[in-house]
C-alpha cells in the first residue's frame, strides 16, 4: 500500500476507468500509475481491466459528420424579405403609426379615385347617349363585358 | 458564482425562442467562466444572430456528438436526426446562454444524451426484446471478418447497457471526458459516475467473457 493509494482505491479507479492511466482521474493519475508499478495485485486488476478496454476498442469509430449533416445542421438564414419588410416598417414608424397612416392614405384614395372616376364616367355616358339617340340605337350606356355579350347574342338571334 | 442566474445543472428543459431574454450576451460576457470554454465567445456571436459564429460551434462539436450518439444509438440514421436536432435546439438556446455553469459542449452532449435515451426507450414500447435495432447493419467493409463479429458483439453488448451506464462508458472510454465533463453531462456527482461506469464495465465484463481470448489473441 503506498501513502497515496490504497488497493481498494486503486481497484475503484480501474474498474470504473480501465487500464489507460489517461482516462483515470487527473487530481490521482500519478499516485494510481505509482501505486500500479509498484503493487503486484494492481498488475491482476490492470490485466483484467486492459482486456475489457481491447474489446470495447473492437467497436470501429463511426464516421466524421459528413458535408450534408453539416449544412442541415446549421439554422435557416433570416429571409431578405422579411428585414426589407422590418426596415419599412421601422422607417414609417412602426405598427402604430403606419396602420393609421395606410388607412388614411386608403380613404383618401378611393375618394378622389371614385370622384374622377365618376366624372370621366358621366362625361362619356353623355356623348354616347347622344351617339345613340342620333343613330337610333337602344344602347343609352357604356355596357359592360356581360352586357356585350347579350347584346351579341340577341343579334345573332333571327 | 451564484448570480450566474439560471444554473446550467438545474435546467435539464431550456425555454424555447431565442428572443426572451434580450441581454443575455452581455451577461455571458459579464460572467466569467470558472473553465475554458472553446465555444464561449462564438456562443455570444450566435446569441445576436451571428450563423458564422453558429457553424463554428456547429464545426467545432458535430463530430463528437455523431459519434456519441451514433453509439448510443446503433444507427447513423438516427445518430443525425439526433444531431440535427440538437443542433436546432443549439441554435434558440444560444441567445439565453448563461456561462460559469458548463461548457457549451457539455450542455450539447447532455441533450443529446436526452435525445438518444428518448428513442431508446420509445424502441423499448415498440419491440421488449429486440436488441437488433441496437446493432448497425453495416460494418466497415476494411474490417475483417472476424474483426466484425467481435465489434457486432461489443455493440450487443454495449446496447445491452441500461442507458446512463451505456453513456457513461461512451463518455469516458470513447470521447476521453474527463470524470468532471462526464459527470456534469449526466447530471450527477463523479462518485456516481464511478459507480455507473463500474456496474457498467462489470456487465460488459460479463458479456464479453466468451470473446476474451479472441479479443486478447487479437489486440497482444
Amino acid at each position: 500500500m503506498s501513502a497515496l493509494m490504497s488497493l481498494e482505491r486503486f481497484a475503484v479507479i480501474v474498474d470504473a476507468y480501465g487500464a489507460d492511466p489517461r482516462r483515470w482521474p487527473a487530481a490521482e493519475r500519478d499516485a494510481a500509475q505509482a501505486f500500479a508499478a509498484a503493487d503486484a495485485q494492481a498488475a491482476v486488476l490492470l490485466a483484467e481491466a486492459l482486456a475489457l478496454d481491447a474489446g470495447l476498442d473492437a467497436l470501429p469509430i463511426p464516421e466524421p459528420a459528413s458535408a450534408a449533416l453539416r449544412r442541415a445542421a446549421m439554422p435557416l438564414p433570416v429571409t431578405a424579405r422579411s428585414s426589407r419588410w422590418q426596415e419599412l416598417l421601422a422607417l414609417l414608424g412602426g405598427w402604430r403609426l403606419a396602420l393609421p397612416a395606410m388607412a388614411v392614405s386608403l380613404i383618401v384614395g378611393i375618394n378622389v379615385g371614385s370622384r374622377a372616376n365618376l366624372g370621366s364616367w358621366t362625361a362619356d355616358a353623355a356623348t354616347r347617349t347622344e351617339t345613340a339617340s342620333a343613330s337610333g340605337s337602344n344602347t343609352l350606356a357604356a355596357p359592360g363585358f356581360a352586357e356585350s355579350l347579350m347584346l351579341d347574342l340577341e343579334s345573332s338571334t333571327p | 458564482m451564484a448570480n450566474y442566474a439560471i444554473g446550467f445543472a438545474v435546467c435539464t428543459e431550456w425555454p424555447e425562442g431565442r428572443s426572451t431574454v434580450q441581454s443575455a450576451p452581455m451577461m455571458a460576457l459579464l460572467s466569467p467562466p470558472a473553465f475554458d470554454d472553446a465555444d464561449l465567445a462564438d456562443v455570444v456571436l450566435a446569441g445576436a444572430g451571428d450563423r458564422l459564429a453558429f457553424a463554428r460551434i456547429v464545426g467545432r462539436n458535430i463530430d463528437a456528438l455523431i459519434r456519441f450518439a451514433e453509439r448510443m444509438l446503433g444507427s447513423r440514421a438516427e445518430a443525425e436526426d439526433v444531431v440535427q436536432d440538437v443542433f436546432l435546439r443549439a441554435w434558440k438556446q444560444t441567445a439565453n446562454w448563461r456561462s460559469g455553469e458548463a461548457r457549451f459542449s457539455t450542455w450539447l452532449h447532455r441533450v443529446a444524451m436526452s435525445r438518444c435515451i428518448d428513442r431508446v426507450r420509445g424502441r423499448r414500447e415498440t419491440s421488449l426484446d429486440d436488441m437488433s435495432l441496437l446493432v448497425s447493419s453495416d460494418p466497415p467493409p476494411d474490417h475483417g471478418l472476424h474483426q466484425q463479429s467481435v465489434a457486432q458483439r461489443v455493440q450487443l453488448a454495449l446496447a445491452g447497457l441500461a442507458e446512463r451506464q451505456r453513456a457513461a462508458v461512451i463518455l469516458c472510454h470513447y470521447e476521453e471526458m474527463t470524470n468532471i465533463e462526464a459527470a456534469a453531462t449526466l447530471e450527477i456527482s463523479v462518485d456516481a459516475l464511478e459507480s455507473l461506469l463500474a456496474r457498467g464495465r462489470r456487465a460488459l465484463r460479463a458479456a464479453l467473457l466468451p470473446e476474451r481470448q479472441a479479443l486478447i489473441g487479437d489486440l497482444t
